[in-house]
């Protein structure tokens, strides 16, 4: 039997009345990296929060390890093991790396780690340590990513939830970090949902796959059948 | 003019600013970490030197001693009315904030009239009548230990703010409240700690301005006043700019009343505020958190 950490059943989404989310379904098995892919304005960042807490759906269901949690505030989950690494990398900028990494182990057994999650952290991102004093705000976009993503690792998370991490990075970099998603996984064993506008690096690196457009799912199934997908190759990959 | 006139006006100045510091540091917080604009502030502060006036006429405390005190209850109050009222306000248009805040001014300001009158009253403890002979002046003790209260305090908040989890947390929420509750943070609880704090250190300068001020329910009025254009002095949310905004007005009404009618001296502080708007609207300091 599979372990099923996170479940979306059919959720809507509504920025006031503007309806974000049509029925939206997925789930992550632990151990899995999925990918949520789909151009701008697809609906991928209004998912994640809806299932981080940040959003409430109008309807349908978020289950957590069977549970449901769509009635649970979003700082609560975090303690559930859900981390989110957000659109934009919502490091803050008045506060120094240290610090940043800091206010990111608020529950107790990320407070209790808390040292040795910053060594981990620090070996995995050298440059985080150098600048650890430095505030948050002068780091480069690249390096704020590596905070963003580290500040989420010392939360010792089961669920690590990333949007469009390369966004804003030059193509190298933005290479870079989606290829330390398997890393993320084998070294660390935490289970990833990443979203992302680059669909072919994307599906090198998850197992799975979900496309939405205009609010809804509209192709899933496994990376290796989905790089094959007519649908896929012309709509994204340019082929 | 006398130099000793001058660098005692100076040294007065700088010690009502003190007064006005601790008034003004509160409101610069709350501002820096909700976005609220708290027009009940000076009440507060009233609340803080009744307590004390309180604890000092019935109980016998000493007056110093029951203004620090006054921090616990206003504290509670401040979470009451931070969970009640404000938690509600936070997104609500501004007009809906001030009109919020307002009310809760009115609650407050009327509501001790109807409790406990509408006198004045005076709180004369064996602090009133000692001086401290400086050499070229003498300054009254009740100001000097405001003063140092305010240092002290001012000392407690920055360690607060930057050497513990409660205060890094703080911050955070202050720059983002969306992005700290993804680090776990209950931002609810932060907002009623920093309400709570804010509304705490008013009662402080309340409870010692009482030692040389008189006691009235309207009191705040004038504090609340002054800590605002502190608070815009200091860069609009800083706690360390409101402070400094504090004193540069306790000294500027004080040197000014040298050379104008003391009774206009008030008005120093509202010039000041018109020359910051139109010169530098983003305070002397900037905003520094
Ligand atoms: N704060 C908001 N208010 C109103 N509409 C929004 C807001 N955020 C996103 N939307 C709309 O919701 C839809 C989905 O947006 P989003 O989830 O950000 O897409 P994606 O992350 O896939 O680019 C878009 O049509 C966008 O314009
Ligand atoms: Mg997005």
């Amino acid at each position: 039997m599979t372990d099923r950490l996170l479940e979306v059943k059919s959720i809507n989404t509504y920025y006031g009345e503007f309806q974000a989310l049509f029925n939206v379904s997925l789930h992550v098995d632990k151990g899995e990296i999925v990918a949520l892919l789909g151009g701008n304005g697809a609906g991928k960042t209004t998912t994640l929060l809806t299932i981080s807490g940040l959003l409430k759906p109008r309807s349908g269901q978020i289950l957590w390890r069977g549970n449901d949690i769509t009635d649970i505030p979003a700082f609560r989950r975090v303690e559930m093991g859900l981390s989110h690494v957000p659109e934009g990398r919502g490091i803050f900028p008045k506060l120094t790396v240290y610090e940043n990494l800091r206010v990111a182990a608020t529950t107790k057994r990320a407070k209790e780690v808390f040292n040795d999650s910053l060594d981990m952290v620090y070996s995995m991102f050298p440059i985080l340590k150098a600048r650890k004093k430095q505030l948050a705000g002068t780091l480069s976009g690249g390096e704020q990513q590596m905070l963003a993503i580290a500040r989420a690792l010392i939360q010792r998370p089961l669920l690590l939830m990333m949007d469009e991490p390369s966004l804003g990075l030059a193509p190298k970099l933005a290479r870079e970090v989606i290829f330390m998603v398997p890393k993320l996984r084998d070294e660390l064993g935490v289970t990833v949902l990443l979203v992302e506008q680059n669909v072919a690096l994307s599906l090198k690196v998850a197992d799975r796959a979900y496309v939405m457009e205009t609010g809804r799912i509209v192709l899933e199934g496994r990376s290796s059948e989905l790089e094959r997908d007519p649908r896929i190759k012309t709509a994204y990959l340019g082929l | 003019m006398d130099p000793e006139i001058l660098t005692s006006a100076i040294l007065d100045g700088l010690l009502i600013g003190g007064a006005y510091a601790l008034v003004a540091m509160g409101l610069a917080m709350i501002w820096g970490v909700m976005e609220i604009i708290n027009f009940a502030h000076g009440d507060f502060m009233m609340l803080g030197a009744l307590f004390t006036f309180f604890l000092f006429t019935s109980a016998g405390l000493d007056p110093i001693i029951s203004a620090l005190i006054s921090f616990a209850p206003i504290f509670a109050l401040g979470v009451i009315v931070q969970r009640g009222v404000i938690n509600k306000i936070l997104d609500a248009p501004l007009l809906t904030q001030i009109a919020a805040t307002f009310a809760i001014l009115l609650i407050i300001r009327y509501g001790v009239q109807a409790a406990f009158g509408p006198y004045t009253r005076r709180l004369v403890s064996g602090y009133s009548d000692i001086y401290i002979n400086l050499g070229f002046t003498t300054v009254p003790l009740p100001k000097v230990i405001i003063f140092v209260t305010s240092l002290i305090v001012l000392g407690l908040l920055y360690v607060l703010l930057h050497q513990t989890d409660l205060g890094i947390a703080i911050r955070a929420t202050s720059q983002d409240r969306r992005v700290a509750q993804l680090m776990g943070i209950n931002v609810s609880r932060i907002y009623d700690v920093t309400f709570g704090i804010g509304v705490g250190v008013a009662a402080i300068g309340g409870g010692l301005i009482a030692l040389f001020y008189p006691i009235f329910p309207e009191m705040g009025g004038f504090f609340a006043l002054i800590a605002f254009i502190a608070v815009v002095l200091g860069g609009f949310g800083s706690v360390y700019g409101a402070y400094a905004g504090g004193l540069i007005i306790g000294i500027a009404e004080s040197v000014s009343a040298l050379f104008i009618e003391p009774a206009l001296k008030d008005v120093v502080a509202f010039l000041i505020f018109i020359m910051i708007i139109l010169v530098k609207p983003t305070g002397l300091f900037g905003r520094g958190d």
